[in-house]
């Protein structure tokens, strides 16, 4: 029999038995549907968890030593590997990782101020700042903004700064200026200087602002749970408006290095600069502002206390979430460096993520298991009530295998509708969730658009897990069918 | 030709074993009208699923024309039944869920040798000969039990095959329809030289017939030439 004749005949059987078996595969729509929502589910929930919320393919190896602010223990002393470019360039070869970025925190106070243009008041706050390389953040929608002015002399070739003329060697100078009075309400005069750059008054030059990024999770929590909450309060910080990275990008705020509110600066005199915000990168602080690095090695050199020159962590990004744990495994044993516990937290959060799925999957193939036993029962009720039928056919000329072929079949394209339809029924299940999730449910930090996360295997491992049973299920159907004695079956015997 | 050489068939076994058919020896020839005729339980039935291959368990050696029965594979016979047999059942076993025309290709379904270009074509004129011109669309349930069985004919008739088998052919249908339908076997034989075995109840059908097998318990109990009445007699 060939297979076009098999699946004519298979379509006329299908269509004459519809009601049966559209009742027998019920139970496999549903626990099809079953699985797609919760493997959607849980791979959605996975990944706002490891990719927004824990970044799990980026490490932070700090010193095994205990990290208290100001208190820092030196990690020497207990034996562990030093922070500096040699331990950079060792775990730059370690398999799986794909990038290691060094970061130094500044070691004094700083505050910051601004915020009038975006609030319509100025904030003030204790900044925290760190520093990385700037070659490592390539996810800025331009990221030549993010670079140390100050880290090297910049050459005319390619046009001088603001703020910056073509002096002697072809180099660009500052330019030098008269700082703007301020008036009783600390609000200052216009800037004499050109473009972006601004007059600082220690130094009496026309300065360019510090690129400086932020993490967008910090946007996040600000959205998902600051604008929240203060929507709800009195006062200025009522109006306090849902803030966007677009909105954000090109932020000016003035930062004074060397004094904040808790304190000032072992040494040097306090210094005022300007910022820039110019953009979000996952490479950033979470809490505060990254800069060049080369800033921050400045500025600890101007007002930090002593200091060997190791950095305070390094960022560790892997290639993938699966070379987190031999990468984690790398730092913490072979080089007896300790992580955050941003890490530890992610391992758990995804073990549980996954032991939800598994055992939601496991209901969903108990479901299906059951519906197989339901096919099963159909299959065997059809096939007594085509006896007579099956025995026509063999009298006609079918063969044993060409019976068991035509009942299988029958099972596939059952288990393949049934399949289709679950999945169909589960995404529309899942499109409802998320419609009463994003309707329903307040805004909370990293809340995303969809809970659910499709992969194309899922579709096929439902699929073909329908199919798989439903064959199952129709195994002994088909056996049975194909070795009905023909003579007897034709007789009603 | 067709040779029967003692051939046995009983079911069950122990003491509840009973001997449908004991050492027939039997021979047909080709082209010819053999009616099997003998009262109920005779092993009429037996007898002709044995030589349609729808049933292996039996003993004893048939030979159909040059093909020894008994030592055909379930495959080989199921080619056999789909190529060289045609079936007409007294209940028709038509399926309702096609319409006549694909009624009359079910046997093409299970047909190894290459499809024939023609096969729609070939649906039709076979109903056209059975007197069924213009109902290829209809569904057997429109049809009368006459009709029914004239589409199941024609059904036998669509792998040309060299043997036609019927039980009990006219046992559904009233005595003129009956006839009608034997009336159309005989032409077929005539026409198409095709060997046709009708197992019957009735004597006027039997009375057509160019040999008449008579069956009682199992036994052959005559064998006997017949000259065939004309089908205006019954
Ligand atoms: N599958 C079977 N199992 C047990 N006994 C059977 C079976 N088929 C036939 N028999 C027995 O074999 C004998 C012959 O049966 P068979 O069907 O050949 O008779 P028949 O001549 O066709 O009768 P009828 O005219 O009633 O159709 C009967 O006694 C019957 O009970
Ligand atoms: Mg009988």
């Amino acid at each position: 029999m060939t297979l076009g004749k098999l699946l004519r005949l298979v379509g006329q059987n299908l269509r004459r038995n519809a009601r049966n078996f559209a009742f027998s595969s019920v139970g496999i729509v549903v626990g099809i549907a079953t699985f797609i929502f919760f493997v959607g589910l849980g791979e959605g929930v996975r990944t706002v968890v490891m990719d927004k919320i824990f970044v799990y393919n980026q490490l932070e190896a700090i010193p095994r030593s205990y990290d208290v602010g100001a208190f820092r223990a030196e990690g020497g002393l207990f034996g562990g590997t030093r922070l500096n470019d040699a331990t950079v360039e060792e775990l730059r070869g370690v398999p799986g990782v794909r990038g290691v970025y060094p970061k130094l925190r500044l070691t004094f106070p700083a505050r910051a101020s601004g915020g009038k243009e975006l609030m319509g008041k100025n904030f003030y706050t204790e900044l925290i700042a760190d520093g990385i390389p700037e070659r490592v953040v390539t996810d800025l929608p331009d990221p030549s903004r993010f670079r140390d002015w100050e880290g090297g002399e910049v050459t005319c070739d390619a046009g001088c700064p603001d703020g910056s003329v073509c002096g002697e060697g072809a180099r660009c100078v500052k330019q030098t200026c008269t700082p703007p009075q301020r008036d009783r309400d600390g609000a200052a005069a216009a800037d004499p200087c050109p473009g972006k750059s601004y007059c600082a008054a220690d130094t009496r030059q026309c300065e360019l602002p510090i690129p400086v990024i932020a993490n967008p999770r910090l946007l996040e929590i600000y959205n998902g749970s600051v604008h929240t909450a203060m929507k709800g309060s009195k006062g200025a910080l009522a109006q306090v408006p849902r803030l966007s990275t677009t909105a954000l990008e090109g932020l000016h705020f003035n930062v004074t290095f060397g004094k904040s509110f808790i304190g000032s600066a072992a040494r040097g005199e306090p210094i005022e600069r300007r910022c820039e915000l110019v953009g979000f990168s996952d490479k950033a602080i979470t809490l505060g502002v990254t800069m060049p690095i080369g800033y921050v090695q400045r500025f600890n050199g101007t007002f930090g206390s002593e200091e060997r020159g190791d950095y305070h962590s390094l960022l560790i990004e892997t290639s993938n979430n699966e070379a987190v744990v031999p990468v984690a495994a790398y730092v913490t044993d072979r080089l007896n460096l300790a992580l955050d516990d941003k890490y530890e937290n992610a391992q758990k959060a995804g073990l549980i993520i996954t032991i939800i799925t598994a055992i939601f999957s496991l209901i969903s193939i108990v479901i299906v298991t059951i519906a197989a036993i339901n096919i099963t029962h159909t299959f065997l009720m059809v096939i007594a009530e085509r006896r007579r039928e099956i025995g026509l056919l063999r009298a006609l000329g079918a063969t044993r295998p060409n019976i068991s072929a035509m009942i299988l079949c029958e099972a596939v394209v059952v288990g393949a509708l049934g399949g289709a339809l679950g999945c169909g029924l589960g995404l529309g299940v899942a499109a409802g969730a998320d419609a009463a999730f994003a309707r329903f449910v307040q805004d909370f930090p990293f809340k995303p658009d969809t809970l659910f996360a499709w992969n194309p295997a899922f579709f096929a491992v439902a699929v073909g897990g329908a199919v798989f049973f439903c064959l199952l299920g129709a195994l002994l159907p088909a056996a049975r069918a194909a070795n009905m004695d023909p003579a007897a079956a034709l007789t009603g015997r | 030709m067709i040779v029967f050489d003692r051939v046995s068939r009983s079911y069950g076994r122990g003491k509840g074993q009973h001997v449908a058919l004991k050492e027939l020896s039997l021979t047909l020839e080709p082209g010819k009208f053999t009616a099997v005729v003998g009262t109920s339980g005779s092993g009429k039935t037996t007898l002709l699923n044995i030589l349609g291959g729808l049933d292996r368990e039996w003993t004893g050696s048939l030979r159909f024309w040059d093909q020894p029965m008994e030592s055909l594979s379930d495959a080989a016979l199921s080619a056999l039944r789909n190529t060289q047999i045609g079936f007409v059942f007294q209940h028709f076993y038509l399926l309702d869920h096609l319409t006549c025309a694909e009624n009359v290709q079910l046997p093409s379904y299970f047909d190894r040798r290459p499809p024939r270009p023609d096969q729609a074509a070939r649906a039709e004129e076979l109903l056209r000969k059975v007197g069924l011109g213009g109902r290829a669309g209809d569904r057997p349930t429109q049809l009368s039990g006459g009709q029914r069985q004239r589409v199941a004919i024609a059904r036998a008739l669509f792998n040309q095959p060299r043997l036609i088998l019927c039980d009990e052919p006219t046992g559904s249908l009233d005595r003129r329809t009956g006839l009608q339908i034997i009336d159309l076997f005989q032409r077929l034989v005539e026409q198409d030289g095709l060997t046709l075995v009708v197992v019957t109840h009735e004597e006027h059908i039997s009375r057509m017939a160019h040999r008449i097998v008579r069956l009682e318990d199992g036994e052959l109990r005559s064998n006997e030439v017949n000259t065939p009445a004309a089908a205006e007699e019954g």
